[in-house]
């Protein structure tokens, strides 16, 4: 992406789950995408958390990755877990959080959404940034491609977006099934990206980020 | 060379594609939440006691609702009503989903417990979400809730023990009943409904008439 200063002077915090927690995810790409549009920007991604991980602070069971500014993305071991957005929020000042959840709340391999176990995770996190008039933008899954072990499909990811779409504010919805089309960017098991299938995805958050009214300004 | 520097391309590549290989984890929970709460739909004071265990809950004009409890779903929970003069045994299964209210309400000079379950998707953070649940018996046999001031219906014909739920834009409204397609006269002021919020309203048997009461489903 070309540089620009079209988020100077924001702070942005990302946090999510595994599709931040290794660093040739998008705790490389988007980060970095953030970093060249002028905002500081500090992203944490702990695999399998799910959202509502993020208000009292959770154990991981798979890797956590956490990336601050330039410094090199800093891997931790397995069960290094979440914290508190709350705490994040107030100890670096932050403008914008960019919350990147989903697929760890698909239930792909049963046969039901469960929407009422979705709606207390999503409404959750959403009301706790909310309490911080800090500004949020909420990253939805994205298609992948489907199969694999984690059993994703097309229609589930779909309802999924859906369900998480209503139920994010007072965070904006950042709709992935958009920015591409199914099966589009390539993936190692059905759900997580190759590299290219990560800059894609970031580059294309960062692209929907600077264009959101009312987020940047 | 030229050996070498394949081997270092493919360990390269290779690499990549292990660093970003991770185990299964789990994409959601074994089964959906469940919840319970535990409503006062008599005319005076009464306490829920659960089973086995010294918890109860006083359920008064103020307060005639529990918060929905999260509890394990297809499991059997049992408790009892208990007021000054009446007693009433409860027992009920949650299905995974579900949202069940029971309702202890005074039936021929007996408490008795009515079980109401939703099962609802209509979860919408910008939408208040309010319910009737029409548990009147006799005194309303067709409940219908009339925007005071509109003369349009919030939810119409909901028939006895049944339920009708509706989203709408949050705003501060008062209802009046209707049943049976006549106006009651009983009018509710909901009060400033909040968006992403869930409220029920209970038409439910009375000394004289049927009457309403008003709770925010609030989770435990």
């Amino acid at each position: 992406m070309a540089t620009t200063t079209l988020l100077a002077g924001l702070s942005i915090l990302v946090i999510g789950d595994s599709h931040l927690a290794f660093p040739d995810h998008l705790l490389n790409s988007l980060h970095n995408d953030l970093l060249a549009q002028g905002a500081q920007v500090h992203s944490i991604g702990v695999c399998g958390s799910n959202p509502v991980d993020w208000v009292k602070g959770a154990k991981g069971t798979c890797g956590k990755a956490e990336k601050i500014g330039t410094s090199p993305a800093k891997v931790y071991g397995m069960t290094e877990g979440t914290i508190p957005i709350k705490e994040l929020i107030k100890s670096e000042k932050t403008n914008l959080v960019v919350i990147v959840q989903g697929d760890t709340i698909a239930s792909y391999d049963k046969p039901s959404l469960p929407k009422s176990w979705i709606w207390q995770q999503v409404s959750t996190l959403s009301r706790e940034v909310g309490e911080t008039n800090t500004k949020c933008i909420w990253v939805g899954p994205a298609w992948g491609s489907e199969g694999g072990k984690f059993r994703k499909t097309f229609a589930r990811v779909e309802e999924l977006s859906n369900l998480i779409e209503k139920n994010v504010s007072p965070c904006q919805y950042l709709n992935s099934l958009k920015l591409s089309k199914p099966g589009a960017w390539a993936t190692i098991d059905g759900q997580h990206f190759t590299a290219p299938g990560y800059k894609l995805w970031g580059e294309a958050i960062t692209e929907a980020i600077v264009s959101s009214k009312g987020l940047t300004k | 060379m030229i050996t070498k520097s394949i081997l270092f391309l493919a360990s390269m590549f290779f690499g990549v594609v292990f660093a970003t290989e991770m185990a299964l984890y789990p994409t959601g929970p074994s089964q959906d939440s469940a919840f319970v709460r535990f409503v006062n739909g008599s005319e005076s004071s009464l306490e829920i006691v659960a089973s086995g265990s010294k918890s109860k809950i006083l359920l008064n004009e103020k307060k005639p609702s529990s918060n929905f409890f999260p509890i394990a779903a297809n499991k059997e929970i049992k408790g009892q009503f208990v007021g000054e003069t009446f007693k009433s045994d409860v027992a009920l299964t949650v299905k995974p989903g579900e949202f069940v209210s029971a309702v202890a309400v005074l039936k021929d000079n007996k408490l008795k417990p009515i079980i109401v379950r939703e099962t609802p998707d209509d979860f919408n953070s910008l939408k208040a979400s309010v319910a009737l649940y029409n548990l009147s018996g006799s005194q309303c046999n067709v409940a219908s809730l009339v925007i005071v001031g509109k003369g349009v219906n919030l939810v119409e014909k909901v028939q006895q023990n049944q339920i009708a739920r509706r989203s709408i834009n949050p705003l501060n409204i008062s209802v009046e009943l209707s049943c049976d397609n006549k106006n009651t006269g009983i009018n509710f002021n909901l009060g400033n409904l909040q968006a992403g919020k869930r409220y029920t309203l209970f038409a439910l048997p009375g000394s004289k008439s049927a009457h309403l009461k008003f709770t925010e489903d609030t989770l435990q």
